[in-house]
């Protein structure tokens, strides 16, 4: 029994009589929009007060990265040349996508294609990385688009070519390309999925769903994953660390798995290893105890060569609201990057709204958190990668 | 037909599929029908946006995942853990001992993942249209997808269970 199966056993059970009283709310409704009938007929005047106060804050310094990308028809990655990009990112052309009713529209689209963004802030279209399935069906409807991988110094770029069928990894300034000897058709990504993994340098691939293993991209040499266990992440090394069925996390070096006691699989929360080449972090803390949850707020630093944790320390000057749910690369000696989501909690009627990522620093021996940068767009739908995670 | 009699009509044939979708999310039905209520007031004060909406069941739906979530972080269910109401259901014994499992189990997934999963799993919905739904973006509706899935199949006991791990892409 799958999922689905579970869910509508449980929404199969006979309804109890119900205490939803549509008239209370419709009395309640027409309360409340009283209510602000009226604040808004007194806030009019203290608006008119209070501009002054507004423009001044308007004028006052910025977060940095707080630009919001919008739907733009960009023009085609050059060949060569391209500065560290800050983000990429897709937005079925910032139109409304229904997947039973309007996915073959965007089919050839180039708006609907990977979008990249340089730190200098130029945008730019890449057709040769596929992007959304446009042929998607009720049977693979969660698997929605071709991954896309950004080393954390935004350097290279890893995807699906739809051309060569096969992966590539592409140097921006330079302009190699770098494409992994399996072939994998179209049909296979839409039917699997992939994910992809770069490791910092961008000279290792892991790839797993549609296949698994770690390529070095300018070798093509082939690590393959073994059976039971499913990539995590690739280190700087190429070592990739790898997680069981049975929630252990391991490094797969020389054919073997080996297993790092402490970390567990459900912490997908596990940083790339630090420039030491020896610890690496992931976070904990989180949980649930009947109805109630609570994030994670503590960082453990392990120690890959022994397996031992090194420290574990709570998160302190934690912004309101704080819930990291991914750590990357490393940011400092003594920092990584966590990101935490953008919630747009605004409805307004026929404006998109804000798609994203919020990134902050943790210090793994103080804890302290930092916010770092925000990465958003503004769509109805799509996805955001950022470097390094 | 005015505006409060399109509402009432609508809210009426409704009821049944929210209340379900709310038990999903809650496993408590009078907390679902608190749930619900909150929802389709908020609903009839955003009634004229709402009935313009490209997808109604959509617009309030998506109100009573927020509801829900809202809850979570500031209601007194942060505080205070509610005890199931006894199952007063009409299934077999076979059906009935699933869902009490499921039920259970469910109830221990967090629920930002739980809604996630209900979205997806039971309304049906895209990554992108859960995302939408829950003000997130892609990657993390999957990633609380994958973190879902974990914690449900650990509440299960049956770390290879019945939950395929195709489900978690």
């Amino acid at each position: 029994m799958d999922v689905k199966n579970l869910l509508d056993t449980i929404a199969g059970e006979e309804q109890p009589h119900s205490s939803v009283d549509v008239g209370r709310a419709l009395a309640a409704g027409r309360r409340i929009r009283g209510r602000r009938r009226a604040a808004l007929a007194a806030g009019t005047m203290a608006a008119c007060l209070a501009a002054a106060t507004l423009t001044w804050a308007g004028l006052g310094p910025t977060k940095d990265g707080g630009a919001v990308a919008v739907a733009v028809q960009a023009d085609t990655l050059p060949a060569s040349g391209v500065g560290p990009l800050s983000y990429a990112y897709y937005d079925w052309c910032g139109q409304k996508w229904s997947p039973s009713e309007n996915t073959g529209a965007f089919a050839g689209k180039e708006c609907a294609q990977w979008k990249v963004v340089t730190r200098e802030g130029q945008s730019f279209r890449m057709p040769e990385a596929l992007s959304v399935y446009t042929e998607q069906s009720a049977e693979n409807y969660m698997n929605t688009s071709a991954p896309l991988a950004i080393t954390p110094d935004g350097r290279r770029v890893a995807y699906y070519s739809e051309k060569d069928e096969k992966f590539a990894v592409r140097d921006l300034e330079g302009g190699q390309v770098w494409l992994t000897p399996q072939t994998v058709t179209r049909a296979e990504m839409v039917a699997k999925g992939a994910v992809v993994s770069l490791s910092p340098d961008g000279r290792h691939l892991g790839l797993s769903g549609v296949t698994g293993n770690v390529v070095e991209v300018e070798t093509a040499q082939t690590t393959e994953i073994p059976a039971g266990w499913q990539l995590l992440r690739v280190f700087r090394d190429g070592t990739p660390l790898v997680v069981d069925d049975r929630a252990r996390v391991g490094l797969l070096t020389g054919g073997e798995v080996r297993v790092l006691g402490a970390a567990r699989a459900d912490r997908l929360s596990v940083s790339d290893v630090a420039a030491d080449g020896r610890t690496m972090v992931y976070l904990t803390g989180g949980g649930s105890s009947g109805m109630n949850s609570r994030p994670d707020d503590t960082i453990v630093t392990l120690d890959i060569t022994t397996g031992r944790t090194l420290s574990t320390v709570k998160f302190r000057d934690t912004p309101k609201g704080f819930s990291p749910w991914r750590v990357g690369g490393w940011h400092s000696p003594t920092e990584v990057l966590v990101t935490d989501t953008v919630v747009d909690g605004s409805w307004q009627r026929g404006k998109a709204p804000l798609l994203g990522e919020m990134a902050y620093t943790v210090d793994v021996t103080t804890g302290r958190v930092r916010e770092l940068k925000a990465y958003t767009f503004r769509a109805w739908a799509g996805d955001l990668v950022v470097p390094g995670f | 037909m005015s505006h409060d009699e399109e509402y009432t009509s609508y809210v009426s044939g409704r009821l049944p599929w929210l209340r379900r979708v709310a038990y999903l999310l809650c496993q408590d039905w009078h907390r679902a029908d608190d749930l619900v209520q909150t929802a389709i007031t908020r609903l009839y004060v955003k009634w004229r946006q709402a009935r313009a909406a490209d997808n109604l069941d959509a617009y309030v739906r998506t109100i009573l995942v927020r509801v829900f979530l809202a809850e979570q972080r500031g209601g007194w269910f942060s505080r205070v853990r509610p005890m199931a109401a006894p199952p007063d259901t009409a299934l077999d014994c076979g059906d009935r001992d699933l869902a009490m499992d499921t039920r259970r189990a469910l109830a221990t997934v967090p629920p930002r993942q739980r809604a996630t999963l209900v979205l997806r799993y039971y309304c049906d919905l895209s990554v992108e249209q859960t995302a939408h739904a829950l003000g997130c973006s892609a990657g993390t509706v999957k990633s609380q997808t994958a973190r879902g899935l974990a914690a449900l199949r650990v509440a299960l006991g049956t770390p290879d269970s019945h939950l395929s791990p195709a489900e978690e892409r």
